[in-house]
């Protein structure tokens, strides 16, 4: 009776400790041990090569550009994803068809799959015949190269990426915005607030959690990008839009050099994981949690 | 300080009527109480006050100038919320200064104006807390500061003691009423609790299905109600109501199917007089009537004067110290009578239970007092909570 007492919260838990350990945390691991070896995938021996993996990656140029690429699009499709979300989350935070539709058109890219996404924007984004040059050209502008120039594409990615992105920012910041209670901005109006100091005293102080949160989420996704540039670049034009997931699918499946792939992925994973606790320890000092 | 008047508010909401054609007066400097029922659209008289609701039609008038295109923030106003809405991102001070701040009030003046405050409502130590550390006491002082700290013309306030617990309700009455007091502003509270109303207003309007049942000192509700509804909602347990019948002549008066013992004195029958032939209901409130023992009865005051009575069975007795609660079963129905004697009578004890006449309220089939010349009540200069 006490040992099945004592069983019991394991075995409660142990489905998805399982799934944690042999989904999660096993495969961590794994890359980690890989990381340290050289190894093409057929080969029956894994050859120890302790930090060479990693000495290797830190003097290829071709990998600073990467990351730097990679820093530039994260920063880029985050902070325009987030604040054109806002202005439309406040825009779109009435009650009426019309706002119920933009919010519903708004939301739509975000569940096309991203491989449609990406071959309808390489469409749209065809020097001679998309959509978007014949647009400029209506009003005058000349055509842009969009994907086909290495000054211009990885703005184009950042493009598809915000388009994607922005719908589910901005329904999540109108859910953050109507779970401000509607005394507060009453309480503001009888304190004379004008919509300025109404908008940065209550509304985005409350709304600070909901920010907070989309943010980590949209800076984890963005580091992550793969899709698109697999699809509509290939890293290209002259590595460009080489960003660092495609870097560690080029090396691990296209060179097949699972060591230094796996050498690349763990700079992504202790990456992602500094910026995640960078968040929290800084930022969230600034959050208002209710 | 300003008066406060309504003309003719009327406001409806998807085609139900909330306000029907409210008119209401608010004198300068007066504790006004807005009291009723949930729904009876007294929160809802509040918020057009503030402006934070749009009528739908009618004037609002506050110290001497139409409001209705006026921005609740220049109205002059203040309101307390039920809630107290503070701003949780913001510190007791912040919260306090920001409708200064939003006024332009210069900051050597913010401080002044803030520490006064703070003085006043023993905020002093709290000015840098965040609300969310603050006692549901306390947050209803900074709610009370940053109304005060404005010096608006009138202060509303929604139901502000409901979130906090009966002891502290009792004690922040009491300074609400000093607040009143030492400021002399117009205040409007609203509040479904009749304790409240009877306690601090000056003025009570009660209100039910959006519109004003009376408007009056609180003692004149309670000694003079206008209809049945007003009769039934103050008081403790409510006045009891019984349905009578006068007959063709105007002399008899029937409860139910049972002549009163004594037949009504003439000034009564004289203001019944139009009800003749017709059905109206009789009023008494419980602690009016008087009770005896069956046994004791005939030694007692109640055989002698000028009232009638009826015998009945206790069914429950509810002791609350000051005062006992009787429900009586009796031909007539159930009577709840309120007793302030030390000896308690026993649940099951056959009783006689007297009706003074002077205390009676008479109401109409459709519920209106008929008014009776001798008036048997001389407190109605009386105001609460003065």
């Amino acid at each position: 009776m006490r040992a099945a007492e004592k069983l019991r919260p394991y075995l409660f838990t142990a489905p998805s400790m399982l799934i944690f350990w042999l989904f999660f945390l096993y495969p961590i691991g794994y890359m980690i041990y890989l990381s340290f070896t050289s190894w093409n995938m057929i080969h029956p021996v894994k050859e120890f090569v302790g930090l060479e993996n990693y000495q290797e990656l830190l003097a290829d140029p071709d990998f600073h550009q990467v990351m730097s690429n990679t820093v530039l699009y994260t920063v880029l499709s985050v902070l325009i994803a987030l604040g054109l979300a806002l202005v439309l989350a406040l825009w779109l935070n009435r009650s009426g068809w019309v706002y119920s539709m933009m919010q519903g058109a708004i939301f739509s890219p975000y569940i096309i799959s991203l491989v449609s996404v990406s071959l309808l924007w390489l469409w749209l984004m065809d020097p001679q015949y998309g959509l978007l040059n014949w647009l400029l050209g209506l009003i005058g502008l000349p055509p842009s190269p969009w994907l086909s120039h290495n000054d211009t594409a990885i703005y184009a990615l950042v493009l598809v990426s915000v388009w994607k992105m922005v719908g589910y920012n901005t329904l999540v910041c109108i859910a953050g915005l109507q779970s401000i209670p509607k005394e507060l901005h009453e309480a503001a109006q009888l304190d004379k607030a004008s919509v300025w100091s109404e908008f940065w005293r209550i509304t985005l102080p409350m709304l600070s959690p909901t920010l907070f949160f989309l943010l980590v989420v949209n800076t984890i996704s963005s580091f992550q990008v793969f899709d698109t540039v697999k699809i509509m670049t290939q890293g290209g034009p002259v590595n460009s839009t080489n960003m660092l997931v495609y870097y560690i699918f080029e090396y691990g499946f296209e060179f097949f050099k699972i060591g230094y792939a796996s050498a690349a992925g763990v700079v992504l994973f202790v990456l992602i994981g500094l910026m995640t606790v960078f968040h929290f320890l800084i930022l969230s000092r600034r959050v208002h949690y209710r | 300080m300003a008066s406060v008047t309504l003309k003719h508010v009327t406001k409806t909401f998807e085609k139900q009527t909330v306000l029907d054609d409210i008119c209401l007066d608010i004198t300068e400097g007066s504790f006004t109480v807005l009291v009723g029922p949930s729904g009876c659209g007294k929160s809802t008289t509040l918020r057009i006050i503030a402006g934070l609701e749009k009528e739908t039609d009618g004037e609002i008038w506050i110290g001497g100038q139409q409001v209705n295109n006026t921005a609740p923030g220049d109205r002059d106003i203040a309101m307390v919320f039920q809630s107290y809405a503070l701003y949780p991102t913001m510190s007791v001070y912040e919260n306090i200064e920001f409708g200064l701040k939003n006024r332009n009030v210069p900051r050597a003046e913010r401080k002044k104006l803030i520490d006064e405050i703070a003085e006043v409502t023993g905020l002093a130590d709290y000015l840098k807390r965040k609300p969310a550390t603050l006692s549901g006491g306390q947050r209803q002082r900074v709610a009370l500061a940053r109304a005060m700290v404005k010096k608006p013309k009138v202060f509303l306030m929604d139901e502000p003691l409901s979130n906090l617990d009966a002891k502290l309700r009792n004690q922040m009455r009491q300074e609400l009423i000093m607040l009143h007091k030492e400021l002399g502003t117009t205040f409007i509270y609203v509040t479904h609790d009749q304790v409240e109303a009877m306690s601090m207003g000056d003025q009570i309007v009660l209100m039910n299905g959006g519109r004003i049942q009376q408007a009056a000192q609180p003692l004149v509700v309670y000694d003079q109600p206008s209809n049945l509804f007003t009769a039934q909602f103050m008081g403790t347990p409510p006045m009891n109501m019984f349905e009578a019948m006068i007959d063709a002549s105007g002399k008899e008066v029937k409860i139910g199917n049972h002549p009163i013992t004594k037949p009504l004195p003439a000034n009564h029958l004289a203001a019944l007089h139009s009800q003749r032939g017709q059905r109206i209901h009789i009023g008494i409130r419980p602690e009016k009537l008087q009770m005896v023992s069956h046994e004791q009865a005939p030694l007692s005051l109640v055989s002698k004067s000028d009232g009638f009575d009826i015998t009945g069975i206790i069914d429950t007795r509810e002791a609350l110290g000051s005062e006992t609660i009787y429900s009586v079963s009796t031909l007539y129905g159930r009577v709840m009578v309120k007793s302030y004697q030390e000896e308690l009578l026993r649940v099951g004890e056959s009783v006689v239970v007297y009706f003074p006449y002077v205390h009676c309220h008479y109401f109409a089939q459709n519920g209106e007092r008929i008014a009776r010349d001798a008036f048997f009540s001389t407190r109605a200069d009386v105001s609460g909570g003065v």
